[in-house]
């Protein structure tokens, strides 16, 4: 089976996800559980690293547009970044440029969260 | 000599240019650099280039603005139409003035031609000077766009190649997501919010969409709301609009239909109706995508599949846990049967001067039948018949609670035993043991070898019938059903003499209510007709006989009460 993996490193009240693998309509499960377990301890600020992951699909993708609402209205925000060039083909076909801050690395995601604050 | 200098000037800015636009293939960057170059070089404030719409089509006259300079950019992107005469170039004032070409206050007019086709038109506005263009200014122009038309040609070709890799692209993220679903669907066809979670998922990940609504029939004859982004109150005027919608409709501008314009307020842009069995039975409403397209054939075709494909898995769902369901009733039942196999007697007891039989036959839904041949002693044997009312297992249980009450008097058997109030305690016990629904039909009685007696109680129980050679004694003696009343009349008791060749009949209502297709049932005449006919025989001989004109009344329908009998000869 295809596998996907996070690993996950807390700095200040910001928490970075990295994900490793494939994800798809099989491992999406794994990273709406994981966004539901940020809820759950109040942690809304995610910084989400694309370097490991080797394909995305639309169920993956689905579930970053279903928490971006919840965090924002939170105060929190979703930011990409680390993404391999398909990987970004993929999230500008769909436009989510618009709604999501994608960054070339995890520093630049790091210091926009902090410009905000 | 200025002449001269201004001449190599612009060969010198045509040169640079057309470097410049070479390099790039974005269309709106070389319109944009195409439009300001001439507007500087003529000192022109307004102008605008507009790119044919559809480059294919050679006798359509609508073209899209691309790019405006020195006027309002909300003209970007929109479509107009423009009949073109013949000639080369114009000034306003010779052709048919146009809404567009009036608003923008154009005044010098070029079409651009690649090869012999026309691809765009140049609209200028008024010289800061007020004059007309020269002739040197015209062949500037001219070879201007001469210059880049091939360019412009590309990156037109560019963008639609562009374009159609956006497409297909998408078409695969659509491919790949059925055929993940159908992959995933079938490995978890137990789970209907995992189904819907992912189809959720589907929806948001492949048009990149923050709202949507599924309305849906399944399983219901009315819309509900199978899925939603957010909040919708769903009340009977919308789902009467709801009914109405046959045809997949974009909600772009405002609507007469108070839904649709409600919908399209809430930030809807789709309605989707469709079908998955004989008429529409799901409604998809989707809001706004990400990137602003719009939706197209291909992507109503996705959701089609996409819907069809999560509604059949939720079916196979809901069908799978009736399986289960029917599995768990079936386990249930099995373990009911089991109790009653185990507490009816495995071989009945031999009694001398006397042929004895007895059979109990499970329907379908396990009734409460139960029967017993005890020995009491060498010379007494006693016989139970009863029916708990009830199926299933806990009809099984209860009869279990009279199978022991009964083993549990007769222990104690002797001479001084009181048949009427043992009658009366097991009664109270069965009531204390049960609710006020829960009763049970009771018949017992003691027959006697030696003075060939048979002394009984009938608590409530079908009728047994002594069937001697000139007469049928129904045995009706006893008292009210048990576990109804706590202390009811007390049970009277009556004994009845056996002849030789007299033969008892002890019955359930299976057999006597059996039925046919006609849902007759079969009645109790015919069953001491059938015993007087064949009480030649000996007791098993008979309730063959019984058992026989009960199936072949019933012709094989389906039975939904245990049938249980018990026949005692004396021989």
């Amino acid at each position: 089976m295809d596998e996907f993996t996070i690993t996950e490193k807390k700095s200040g009240d910001l928490i970075i996800l990295y994900l490793n693998g494939f994800l798809d309509a099989h491992t999406s499960s794994v990273l709406e559980k994981k966004f539901e377990e940020l809820l759950s301890k109040k942690l809304y600020k995610v910084v989400v690293n694309f370097s490991g992951l080797s394909y995305i699909s639309s169920a993956g993708l689905g579930v970053f547009m279903a928490y971006i609402e919840t965090l924002r209205s939170n105060s929190g925000d979703i930011k990409l970044s680390n993404m391999s060039d398909k990987i970004y083909n993929i999230f500008d076909m769909l436009g989510f440029p618009i709604l999501f801050n994608i960054t070339k690395d995890e520093s630049e995601a790091i210091v926009k969260f902090n410009e905000t604050v | 000599m200025e002449d001269t200098i201004n001449k190599q000037l612009e060969l010198n800015s045509l040169i640079e240019f057309s470097q410049l636009i070479n390099t790039k293939l974005e269309l709106e960057f070389i319109l944009g650099n195409i439009l300001l170059s001439i507007m500087g070089k003529m000192m022109i404030t307004k102008g605008a280039l507009l790119i044919k719409t559809d480059s294919k089509n050679a006798s359509s006259n609508e073209f899209t603005v691309k790019t405006v300079k020195g006027l309002s950019q909300d003209l970007h992107g929109t479509t107009v139409k423009v009949n073109l005469p013949k000639e080369p170039i114009f000034e306003i004032e010779q052709i048919d003035a146009c809404d567009f070409l009036d608003r923008i206050k154009v005044r010098f007019f070029f079409k651009i031609y690649f090869v012999d086709k026309l691809i765009g038109i140049l609209c200028l506005g008024e010289k800061l000077t007020r004059q007309s263009l020269s002739k040197n200014e015209i062949l500037f122009i001219e070879t201007m766009l001469n210059l880049s038309s091939p360019t412009i040609e590309n990156s037109i070709r560019f963008e639609e190649i562009k374009k159609l890799n956006l497409n297909l692209s998408s078409q695969i993220q659509h491919l790949r997501t059925l055929f993940e679903l159908s992959k995933e669907f079938n490995t978890n066809f137990q789970d209907r919010n995992k189904i819907l979670r992912l189809l959720k998922y589907s929806l948001l990940g492949n048009f990149g969409i923050k709202d949507y609504i599924i309305f849906s029939k399944f399983r219901s004859d009315r819309f509900y709301i199978l899925e939603a982004g957010k909040e919708f109150a769903l009340d009977d005027d919308y789902i009467a609009h709801l009914e109405q919608i046959k045809e997949p409709e974009i909600l772009d501008e405002a609507q007469n239909n108070p839904f649709k314009q409600f919908m399209k307020d809430s930030g809807y842009r789709l309605l989707l109706p469709i079908t998955t069995g004989s008429s529409v039975d799901t409604i998809v409403c989707l809001g706004e995508k990400l990137n602003k397209s719009e939706y197209t054939i291909t992507d109503i075709q996705f959701l089609e599949s996409l819907i069809n494909l999560s509604i059949i898995s939720l079916d196979n769902t809901v069908l799978f846990n009736e399986y289960i369901d029917k599995q768990k009733i079936e386990s249930e039942l099995r373990i009911a049967r089991d109790i009653q196999r185990a507490l009816l007697p495995d071989v009945l007891p031999e009694i001398k001067g006397y042929s004895v039989s007895g059979c109990n036959i499970p329907a379908m839904q396990v009734g409460g039948d139960y029967f017993d041949i005890i020995k009491l002693s060498d010379t007494k044997f006693c016989f139970v018949i009863a029916d708990v009312s009830g199926k299933g297992t806990p009809a099984s249980l209860l009869m279990a609670n009279i199978q022991s009450a009964v083993h549990s008097f007769l222990k104690f058997y002797n001479d001084d035993f009181c048949f009427e109030e043992s009658t009366q305690k097991i009664n109270e016990l069965i009531f204390a043991n049960t609710n006020s629904e829960k009763f049970i039909t009771f018949f017992w009685g003691i027959l006697d070898i030696q003075n060939n007696t048979f002394k009984y109680i009938n608590a409530g129980h079908n009728y047994p019938y002594l069937i001697k050679k000139n007469e049928i004694i129904s045995l009706d003696k006893g008292g009210l059903i048990l576990g109804v009343l706590d202390s009811g009349p007390d049970y009277i008791s009556e004994t009845i003499g056996f002849d030789e060749n007299d033969v008892l009949v002890m019955y359930t209502d299976g057999a006597s209510e059996a039925r046919n297709k006609l849902k007759e049932e079969y009645g109790e005449d015919k069953i001491k007709e059938v015993v007087t006919k064949n009480r030649k025989l000996d007791s098993a001989g008979i309730q063959k006989k019984l058992l026989d004109d009960i199936e072949k009344f019933t012709e094989g329908e389906t039975q939904y009460d245990d049938i249980t009998l018990i026949l005692l000869k004396r021989e």
